[in-house]
């Protein structure tokens, strides 16, 4: 057995751990169960869920699904030294699955950790517990991306966007964060003007931002001081729509495969009447926009983005506008959709109920400037039936959420009366 | 929906089912149909009947009665020369609006596309924009060697601001969404302009068109009255020294039906090339 003190000094190893605020490492300490696996013992295999993550004492670990080590972003075929840790997928938020496998080679003492009561001591920790949270998730979104084979990692770092438009400094969004895991459908909710859409565009490149990076499977595709280039790998679909008037729906959903010489004018027909038709929208390929109902051209608008096999599909209040029950049928229609090829959606949206219905994880957003104030992790397995909508477990998240934004709400006014003032 | 084969579906399918109307007979049989046709021919008809009316009370003793016209107009139309007043105003018209509509659209889009020649080539165009073609009259006259090109001219000054303000205004409309789209979906810049600039200001483009083929009916029969030896300005102007009310007012007819006709046909074609405001 391990007394305290070793296992503190174990702990204080760890370049992940010692980052941590004063009295994480000591509860983790106290709390660590130490377990011994004999040789040739498996401590996880892939797809188990994940409770536990490790830290090692001695002995041997191997992860055989690992190709090739990336120091990047920890990633090694084998844990060898004394307070490396590993299995962290359980100190990442909703507990993803494990996507490799821990087996022992030798004799091997850990101590392992739940991992959601890390994540509870590190959130009541203050800022820098959640940076070192934030840490271990992007650590961890980098090994899903180079191990599982999945595009798709969505990193925000520090972005902050000042707008200067008449000498007046706007701070839209300040020193902002989020990891987004490949294959996550993340919603950002927040009330209008707190700087969700600014954040969209700049993770879609339209707009620059004035400090921090924006990484998209760990290249760099925004930070301060460059003029972002936007691209197929992140479509948009905006607010009220943006199908070319001009061109039929088949026009509309060939053209940016055409342009980006991806397919040959032949297939893209082809794979854009096969997408119409799986949705139900064949009989409409000869018609203009204007001649459409808006649900439809959103849902041909969701399509026209997956026609261009983003990595990351970003919705700008897509559903705004829309009566009641056509939101229904497109939320629907995105959720099939998603079902179909797990693309990382980022989902900005001012309605709670339809970014917990459609989300993953939902982040709420402050008012100026904007930052990440709350996570909901929505723990609801898909697909998602409409009559969730009216289930206890909904609306009791539901409820959670409100709250949260409540307070955001408030605070927004009364700074606009401070303003007014 | 009809099962076709999946490679005989090109552009030229494509255009020729945009630019097919409906059979003619129908199409017709619709517009005989609609009280909007029999308003509008009703509007014209009682504008005549007054006018006999005033006659027949004794007013307006100056101009013809529309009686008197219905026997004088035919005999000056079969007079030589008439049908070729009309080619030689056409010929004006049309050369002085080509003129201006490819200049137009070519200086309108590369100041939408780019802010500083825009913004050092506006000032000067507010400038010059105000000033009436007819103004230009004097100088083109000592400018160009010949009086055909002086009235070509003036025309031309007449369209080209129509146009170009109306390019500009088109491509200005142009929601940013659009752009924003184009670029996501992996658009250069050139096919940027084909797709979404050229497109979207379209529509503003035939509003332009529109109103400058009207104008340059205008200016080409100011610009034939002051200068011309020919054409259905001159004509009209031909009439008056020569005390022929007949003339005269044939000349006004024509002129009001070139004109008409030119807007419809820009129109119609307008309407052909924007097929996706058509519900």
């Amino acid at each position: 057995m391990l007394t305290i003190k070793d296992r503190l000094s174990l702990l204080r190893t760890n370049r992940h751990l010692s980052r941590t605020p004063a009295g994480v490492l000591e509860a983790v300490a106290e709390r660590a169960e130490e377990i011994d696996f004999p040789k040739g013992a498996v401590i996880f295999t892939r797809k188990d869920p994940s409770v536990y993550f490790y830290v090692l004492v001695s002995g041997h670990v191997v992860h055989p699904e690992v190709q090739a080590a990336e120091e990047q972003f920890s990633i090694a075929r084998a844990t060898t030294g004394p307070g490396q840790l590993f299995g962290w997928a359980a100190a990442v938020e909703g507990m993803p699955d494990r996507i490799i496998s821990a087996r022992c080679n030798t004799p091997t003492k850990v101590l392992a950790v739940d991992g959601k009561w890390f994540q509870d001591v590190c959130s009541n920790h203050g800022e820098a517990g959640l940076q070192a949270l934030q840490d271990l998730v992007r650590s961890y979104a980098g090994h899903e991306r180079s191990i599982g084979g999945r595009r798709g990692w969505l990193s925000i770092r520090n972005v902050q966007k000042v707008y200067d438009p008449y000498g007046k400094a706007v701070v839209a969004v300040d020193d902002c964060s989020i990891e987004i895991r490949p294959g996550e459908f993340c919603a950002i909710v927040g009330p209008s003007g707190c700087g969700k859409s600014t954040l969209l565009n700049a993770v879609a490149g339209f707009d620059s931002i004035t400090r921090g990076e924006i990484y998209l499977d760990g290249e760099c595709i925004n930070a301060a001081n460059i003029k972002p280039k936007p691209g197929p790998d992140r479509m948009v679909v905006f607010q009220n729509g943006a199908l070319f008037p001009w061109a039929t729906v088949l026009e509309n959903m060939i053209r940016g495969p055409i342009i980006q010489g991806k397919m040959s004018k032949d297939q893209a027909v082809a794979q854009a009447r096969e997408l119409l038709a799986r949705v139900g929208l064949g009989k409409i390929e000869d018609s203009y926009p204007a001649g459409m109902s808006s649900g439809m051209c959103r849902r041909v608008e969701i399509i026209r983005a997956l026609m261009n096999d983003p990595r990351v599909i970003l919705l700008d209040e897509p559903f705004r506008g829309l009566d009641a029950l056509t939101k229904t049928v497109v939320h629907n229609a995105l959720l099939e959709m998603y079902e179909m090829d797990r693309k990382t959606v980022l989902f900005i949206t001012h309605d709670l109920e339809e970014a917990i219905y459609l989300a993953d994880r939902v982040l709420v957003m402050t008012t100026r400037p904007g930052s990440i104030k709350q996570t909901i992790f929505v723990d609801l397995p898909r697909p998602r039936p409409t009559e969730l909508l009216g289930k206890e477990e909904f609306l009791q998240l539901k409820e959670e959420a409100i709250a949260a934004v409540h307070e955001e709400a408030v605070k927004a006014f009364e700074a606009g009366e401070r303003e007014m003032a | 929906m009809t099962t076709r084969n999946e490679k005989a579906e090109p552009r030229l399918a494509l255009w020729r089912r945009r630019f097919s109307s409906e059979p003619r007979l129908a199409l017709w049989r619709r517009r005989f149909s609609s009280p909007v046709f029999w308003q509008g021919l009703a509007g014209i008809v009682t504008f005549f009947a007054v006018w006999q009316v005033a006659r027949w009370l004794g007013w307006m003793v100056v101009i013809p009665s529309p009686l008197e016209l219905a026997v004088g107009v035919p005999e000056e139309i079969a007079r030589t020369g008439y049908w070729q007043n009309w080619l030689d105003s056409s010929r004006r018209v049309f050369a002085g609006f080509a003129v201006a509509a490819v200049s137009g659209i070519v200086v309108g889009a590369m100041m939408g596309m780019s802010h500083r020649l825009r913004a050092s080539i506006f000032p000067l165009f507010e400038v010059m924009r105000p000033i009436p073609p007819l103004a230009w009259l004097p100088l083109a006259i000592l400018f160009w060697p010949t009086s055909e090109l002086t009235m070509v001219f003036l025309t031309f000054i007449g369209a080209f601001f129509p146009i170009l303000l109306n390019v500009l205004a088109g491509i200005d409309k142009i929601d940013p969404r659009y752009t924003q789209a184009a670029l996501s979906l992996g658009s250069s810049r050139g096919a940027l302009f084909r797709r979404v600039m050229v497109p979207g200001a379209l529509p503003s483009l035939f509003t332009g068109l529109t109103i400058a083929i009207g104008i340059t009916w205008e200016v080409v029969i100011a610009a034939e009255m002051a200068s011309g030896t020919n054409g259905l300005g001159y004509m009209t102007w031909d009439s008056y020294m020569t005390h022929s009310m007949d003339g005269i007012v044939l000349g006004m007819l024509s002129i009001g039906l070139a004109g008409m006709a030119s807007s419809w046909v820009m129109r119609l074609i307008g309407q052909r090339a924007t097929p996706w405001r058509q519900r």
